[in-house]
């Protein structure tokens, strides 16, 4: 059996070859081995499903099952693209259907600009943690990027998927185009006019971007 | 190019993927458009703030939370497995039973392909039928079967009529009267006939008295050539048959012996009568130049008082009989003659 990394070690990686001896041991039925790529990329995969979908609540249920789908279907991964790459689409797909089942009754249009997204237990999970920053600061930033996820949120969903996989979650334009099964061409298209269609938004929000 | 072509292409523009033609072409006018410079100023902020979201930390015991599911999930993988696998307990009586199902199919077929595997099994010594076409066995009480039954391996027709004709090495031949014999290599039968062989082998004996011999391998040779082949087989199945009701009767010790007598049919009589006291039985009786063969079954612990009995009716000739008298029934060959 092969040696596991120590988690730690693990953690602190660059994403990409590392998932690979993890993503054998779970092929293998080591069901401990998906603790580690849980552990690794739950955070972009959290941030991800939460750009895409604007609720933290609702984000972190749609990342569990799409840790589990990963971990059902994790036999047909055939390395084709990265782990993370490969997991990420797994996340979309969850995050696309949730947002179809909940057009009816969507909480984001219910909800106020001013309502900050908030744990279990209360906190502000998207709050800066740097205790140097005035109180002030702190909410006209929070309320900023309120803003900015409603408009990201306005964006029809095609746009939404490559604005926060490239300029949110940096992947590459190959990636995407694997991700979402789309040419690069397409992919830098969609792209660019989903930043176009983002600007225009902030502005009627802000009124005034500079 | 009008503004909104350009409002349209400042991304592409901010990606520098643009040719440079075209973005000397969009430089030239962003330096005398102020609008589609502010334009450029508008993306490049929303650039920063898009940037600039913080990112959200996973709530508290995130990954403990998935990991119960997916170890959830395992464990019920797991249960199918080892309910298919792992449960000895269970699977020990099925299994038992698998191997008994297997080892009597496995008997069933053997018994079932037991001539197919003796056609192609080798036969260790050929013998060469010749002059009158006639075999026969060291048993004295060989079985008649005419010919044309006979198990000869599978030959071209044209090897019947050139008169010889490989026959199985297993069955051995001795002349014996006018009728042809076999026997069963496997089960060497002395003297005795299974009962079951009594019924149709003197029919088919009879039948083929009345064929000739040159008529029979005519037909058999015109048999062969029209292929025929299923007639083979039934053939040789009758024989299969046949040889094993041999191997059943050639269990049972026989004893041959030779009585002269004054009179053939009171010697017989009084032989019949002397049965009745033993509590034997005739099982055959064959009449042939003047001879009477009798064939009885007699418990074995008589057979000494009876062959002293015997001989107040004629001279006994004991041609083969056993120094250890076996136990059950045994068989007794008695031809009876005249001086």
């Amino acid at each position: 059996m092969p040696e596991i990394p120590d988690p730690v070690d693990a953690q602190n990686r660059n994403i990409g070859d590392d998932d690979a001896g993890f993503v054998t041991h779970c092929q293998r039925g080591d069901s401990e081995a998906f603790s580690f790529l849980v552990r690794r990329h739950q955070k972009k995969m959290l941030n991800t499903a939460y750009r895409m979908i604007g609720d933290y609540e609702e984000a972190c249920d749609v990342v569990q099952e799409a840790f589990l789908s990963a971990y059902r279907s994790i036999g047909k991964f055939r390395g084709d693209a990265r782990f993370s790459t490969w997991l990420c689409g797994i996340v979309l797909n969850h995050a696309r259907n949730h947002l179809t089942q909940k057009t009816a009754r969507s909480r984001r249009e219910a909800a106020s600009l001013d309502d900050p997204v908030k744990s279990q237990d209360g906190s502000f999970m998207n709050e800066p943690r740097s205790q140097e920053e005035s109180i002030v600061e702190r909410i006209e930033k929070r309320e900023v990027e309120m803003k900015v996820q409603e408009c990201i949120g306005f964006l029809d969903a095609e746009q939404r998927e490559v604005l926060v996989l490239r300029d949110i979650q940096g992947f590459s334009y190959e990636e995407i185009g694997f991700i979402l099964k789309l040419p690069e061409g397409t992919v830098k298209s969609r792209l660019f006019r989903a930043r176009n269609a983002l600007k225009n938004g902030l502005l009627r929000v802000f009124g005034d971007l500079i | 190019m009008t503004c909104s072509e350009i409002e349209n292409r400042l991304p592409a523009y901010m990606e520098d993927i643009l040719s440079p033609e075209e973005k000397k072409s969009m430089e030239e006018h962003l330096a005398s458009c102020s609008r589609c410079s502010q334009a450029l100023a508008d993306l490049k902020k929303a650039d920063e703030f898009v940037h600039g979201l913080e990112e959200v930390e996973p709530p508290p015991f995130f990954e403990q939370r998935i990991m119960s599911r997916v170890r959830e999930e395992a464990g019920r993988k797991k249960g199918i497995l080892q309910r298919l696998f792992y449960p000895l307990y269970i699977k020990v009586p099925v299994q038992v039973m698998a191997t008994f199902l297997v080892a009597v199919l496995a008997f069933y077929v053997y018994q079932k392909g037991e001539p197919e595997m003796k056609q192609t099994a080798p036969f260790p010594i050929p013998i060469t039928e010749n002059g009158k076409g006639r075999v026969t066995s060291e048993s004295s009480g060989a079985i008649s079967v005419p010919l044309a039954v006979a198990p000869a391996k599978r030959t071209p027709a044209g090897d019947l009529a050139d008169k010889k004709q490989q026959l199985p090495a297993a069955p051995r031949f001795k002349g014996d009267g006018e009728e042809k014999s076999i026997t069963d290599s496997r089960a060497p039968m002395r003297g005795e006939r299974p009962e079951a062989v009594k019924s149709f082998a003197p029919a088919m004996t009879a039948r083929e008295r009345d064929m000739p011999p040159v008529k029979a391998e005519a037909f058999s040779a015109a048999r062969d050539r029209a292929g025929m082949q299923g007639a083979d087989i039934a053939s040789e199945t009758l024989l299969t048959q046949q040889k094993r009701k041999e191997k059943t009767a050639a269990k049972r010790s026989t004893f041959d012996l030779t009585i002269q007598v004054g009179d053939t049919y009171a010697a017989v009589r009084e032989i019949e009568e002397r049965l009745g006291q033993f509590n034997a039985r005739i099982i055959d009786r064959q009449r042939r130049d003047g001879e009477e063969i009798l064939k009885i079954e007699i418990a074995g612990r008589n057979i000494a008082e009876f062959l002293d009995r015997l001989k107040a009716i004629g001279k006994i000739d004991a041609g083969r009989i056993p120094p250890a008298v076996p136990e059950g029934d045994v068989a007794v060959s008695i031809k009876i003659k005249e001086y």
